[in-house]
């Protein structure tokens, strides 16, 4: 029903509510308990290095990601800023050099949320809205990706910055692991702890009653999206980083992923609640899936299947649980 | 003869035993008060007569007949419907379509929109209401939606219609046709069990009368058998001396807030009014006067036309309800499920929410501070909940009325307008926010109270404005006023004036 820190009522509830709050973990659990059976290579180091490393763009727009829909909207633009981030450091790196290539990405990346935030503010929009415009913005972005690289991938100029947000470390962990992990560590600290992340659970879960307290709702929207942009932005650094190139097609899909991983997690997609943590798993459930089918040296297309399925899973177990709580039943 | 026996029933939810063994007897075509404090277990019994949730034990008999109810359909078949205490009418659809809610099809699953509209209208007509059969139900004021939750309830042609408070915000000429609609049902030998939390109402049309406290029933009567202070003894569970704080003369200070030519486009002309420092003003009027508009515009909710609004000698330039928050205006709004509470949200978290700088520092919740807050506001106004982690949809109607006042009264606020406050509040309970009300004031706030129940707004009320079809028709002393003074200015001919 709502997140685990929040509803720490009545001790019989709580319990139901913990299990089905742990429904994706044990999901993680048995999923990985298969991987390591059908492929023993599963559990090596080496592995699990790449399942974290692989996840770490997907994660990064789900981070963000949660914290829009928690608040009541959706971010369909993370694809287009994806393609575009990941091109447009690449050109700008060569006239900018890499540093002032990297922040103004980042900044374009926050400045894309404010112009999402701003239009549906003006337009008061609702989730629906979100959906469209965001989408629209998202398309707007994919083409000019597009048109500044003719639609061909370039190759990135590699230095010691731009070959750190891919391959360098930190305390021997790779550095897509740790900006995924700080990223996580600082909204999650964001959404429990601060006025802002009460503010957004507030504004998700009753639009009106946020707005009659004093809650700037389209604000906290627009500041989500922004959050979203500078994520999507990194991940995007990352991205090139690791093929030490630039496609401007690599968001393709990218929205309904980062959306399914959320979803997956158990984060209610209608707003006002979810948290961090949910997210996350939803993230290593969707790599340990892909993980398995790498192993099993299968095709994309089952890889394709597979994540449809279990998005559809996921989906239909939430649903069936908030069905049942809403007709009473145990 | 009795047209209904509940036997034995006790439900308990998490942390909460809401029904002990109780018994109801209904007499066929009679009017059959319940009355009891919030949380007494009304709500929850009538959930149960009606399908909504099962009763832990206890047998239902109906017409003669053990009946056994598993879904609100089942009691519909059985010939029983019920009003709910919170408005369920769907927003997005025309007022028709709420009524035949599924079931808008004919045999044939076309739809009849001719019939649909045709029937709609005759059963608005029986229940007093002008509404257009094809108004959305969101463009409809909550007292308009209550009548349509009526209508609804009638188009069962069921023989037993459970109204749980279908008064609370019901005042003058609506609420005579709702009584109305109850006695010319009742000639046509429909039986009627009636909540209510003002009592005058239970003299006025029911026969018998059955007294809840604490899950239990404490007393079945008839109505010519017992007096108001008996009842108001068997609610509480101990004598309330007087229902309204009594008057005291005081002082009032400098004006803090004026309303000047106020106009809202076909709803609010020319509204003027100012509130003082340290006072009670009321605004009295039936339904469709403008008050709640009014309320919303001064609060910065919604936009107004033409005229100004200042606070503290200054134009107010709220445009949106944080500005007037942060200036010192705070609102408790109509209707408290969808603008005042976040239901699937714990107590706590509604109570802090329209003040969250005074649990924060830094921008940091501290969480210990918003505990003993929330904690604190449970006591002050005695909200019944097990703890501050329930979530307010499992409150009962007048809880959760309460935590939307508690909310209202942590923002700190200099001027308050209260929105019928006591919607669904118990007579013990509405004296306790009468006294807050009251402390208000006399901290030098300045409150400005709209009610459709005339009797607390004169009683509270230092001065009253009269308003009529969004006019202001005149002012009264609160202790010159007197309901029929009310009335007669509101009605009276434009050329009075
Ligand atoms: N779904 C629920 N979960 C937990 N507790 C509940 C639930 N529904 C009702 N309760 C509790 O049961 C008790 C009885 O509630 P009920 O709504 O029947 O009161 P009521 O007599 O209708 O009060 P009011 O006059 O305020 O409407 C209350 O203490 C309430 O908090
Ligand atoms: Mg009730």
């Amino acid at each position: 029903m709502s997140t685990l820190e929040l509803n720490k009522e009545a001790p019989q509830r709580r319990y139901r509510n913990l299990l089905s709050d742990l429904g994706p973990l044990l999901g993680l659990c048995v999923l990985t308990v298969v991987a390591s059976i059908i492929s023993p290579s599963f559990l090596t180091k080496q592995n699990i290095t790449n399942v974290l490393n692989q996840v770490a763009v997907l994660g990064l727009g789900a981070l963000g990601m949660t914290l829009v829909v928690i608040s009541g909207y959706f971010d369909l633009s993370v694809a287009g800023m994806l393609s575009l981030a990941n091109v447009g450091v690449v050109i700008l790196q060569t006239r900018f050099g890499t540093l002032l290539a990297i922040v103004i990405m980042l900044l374009i990346g926050v400045l894309v949320g404010l112009v999402n935030g701003t239009i549906l503010r003006v337009v008061r929009g609702d989730f629906g809205a979100s959906i469209m415009i965001t989408f629209g913005v998202g398309t707007i972005l994919s083409s000019v990706a597009l048109m500044s690289t003719n639609g061909f991938s370039i190759h990135a100029q590699e230095d010691a910055l731009f070959s750190w947000f891919g391959y360098g470390r930190v305390l021997g962990i790779s550095a897509p692991v740790v900006l995924l992990f700080v990223g996580a560590v600082v909204l999650h600290i964001v959404l429990r702890h601060t006025v802002f992340g009460r503010a957004i659970y507030l504004t998700g879960a009753n639009f009106e009653a946020a707005r009659l307290s004093g809650i700037p709702v389209y604000t906290i929207r627009m500041i989500t999206f922004m959050i979203s942009g500078f994520m999507v932005a990194v991940g995007a650094l990352i991205e090139s980083s690791q093929t030490v190139s630039a496609s401007p097609v690599v968001g393709v899909g990218y929205e309904l992923n980062v959306l399914a991983a959320v979803a997956i997690g158990g984060t209610s997609l209608m707003g006002g609640e979810g948290n961090i943590i949910r997210t996350i798993i939803g993230v290593l459930l969707m790599g340990v899936l892909d993980n398995i089918i790498i192993l099993m040296g299968l095709t994309t297309s089952v890889q394709m299947m597979a994540e449809g399925v279990v998005i559809v899973a996921a989906i239909f177990l939430d649903r069936l649980k908030s069905a049942r709580q809403l007709l009473g039943r145990p | 003869m009795n047209i209904l026996e509940m036997r034995g029933i006790s439900k308990s939810f998490p942390g909460v035993q809401a029904l002990t063994n109780v018994d109801l007897t209904i007499r066929k075509g009679e009017v059959h008060g319940l009355v009891g404090a919030n949380g007494a277990g009304k709500s929850t019994l009538m959930k149960i007569l009606s399908g909504v949730i099962q009763a832990d034990s206890g047998e239902i008999h109906f017409k003669g007949q053990r009946i056994r109810l598993h879904s609100p359909l089942d009691a519909q078949r059985a010939g029983i419907s019920i009003i709910h205490q919170e408005l369920s009418l769907v927003p997005t659809l025309s007022v028709g379509e709420n009524i035949f809610l599924g079931r808008l099809h004919g045999k044939s699953y076309s739809l009849r929109w001719k019939d649909v509209y045709k029937q709609s209208r005759e059963l608005l007509k029986r229940v007093g209401s002008h509404v257009d059969p094809r108004t959305l139900v969101r463009d409809l004021s909550v007292a308009q939606m209550q009548l349509v939750e009526v209508a609804k309830a009638l188009s069962f042609n069921a023989d037993l219609i459970i109204m749980d408070e279908p008064s609370a915000v019901l005042s003058g000429a609506d609420l005579a046709h709702l009584f109305n609609t109850i006695k010319s049902l009742t000639q046509q030998g429909i039986t009627i069990i009636y909540i209510s939390h003002r009592l005058d109402e239970i003299f006025q049309i029911c026969n018998r009368l059955t007294i809840m406290r604490d899950g239990r029933v404490v007393d079945s009567k008839d109505v010519k058998d017992v007096d108001r202070d008996f009842i108001i003894r068997g609610i509480v569970g101990r004598d309330l001396k007087d229902e309204y704080p009594p008057r005291k003369p005081k002082t009032v200070g400098e004006e803090i807030l004026s309303v000047q030519s106020l106009t809202i486009r076909g709803k609010v002309h020319d509204v003027s009014f100012h509130v003082r420092r340290g006072e009670i003003l009321g605004l009295a009027g039936l339904v469709g006067s403008g008050r709640t508009e009014i309320a919303r515009c001064i609060f910065g909710a919604d936009r107004y036309d033409g005229g100004e609004i200042r606070f503290k000698g200054r134009p107010a330039q709220f445009t949106n309800p944080r500005k007037a928050i942060t200036s010192g205006v705070a609102l408790v709004p109509e209707d408290r499920k969808s603008q005042g509470l976040i239901t699937k949200f714990p107590v706590r978290l509604n109570l802090t929410m329209a003040a969250l700088r005074k649990i924060s520092r830094n921008g940091f919740l501290r969480p210990r501070v918003e505990r003993e807050a929330a904690d604190s506001l449970v006591k002050t106004l005695s909200i019944k909940t097990p703890s501050v982690e329930q979530i307010a949809l499992n409150l009962s109607g007048g809880n959760q009325q309460k935590v939307v006042v508690g909310k209202c009264l942590f923002s700190d606020a200099e001027v308050i307008v209260l929105d019928e406050p006591t919607r669904g509040v118990d007579v013990g309970a509405k004296r306790e926010i009468y006294d807050v009300i009251h402390e208000l004031a006399g901290q030098g706030k300045s409150v400005i109270l709209i009610s459709s129940d005339w009797d607390e707004l004169i009683a509270l009320s230092d001065r009253l404005v009269v308003l009529h079809e969004g006019r202001v028709k005149g002012e009264l002393n609160g202790s010159e006023a007197t309901p029929d003074r009310i009335l007669e200015l509101a009605l009276a001919h434009e050329r009075g004036e």
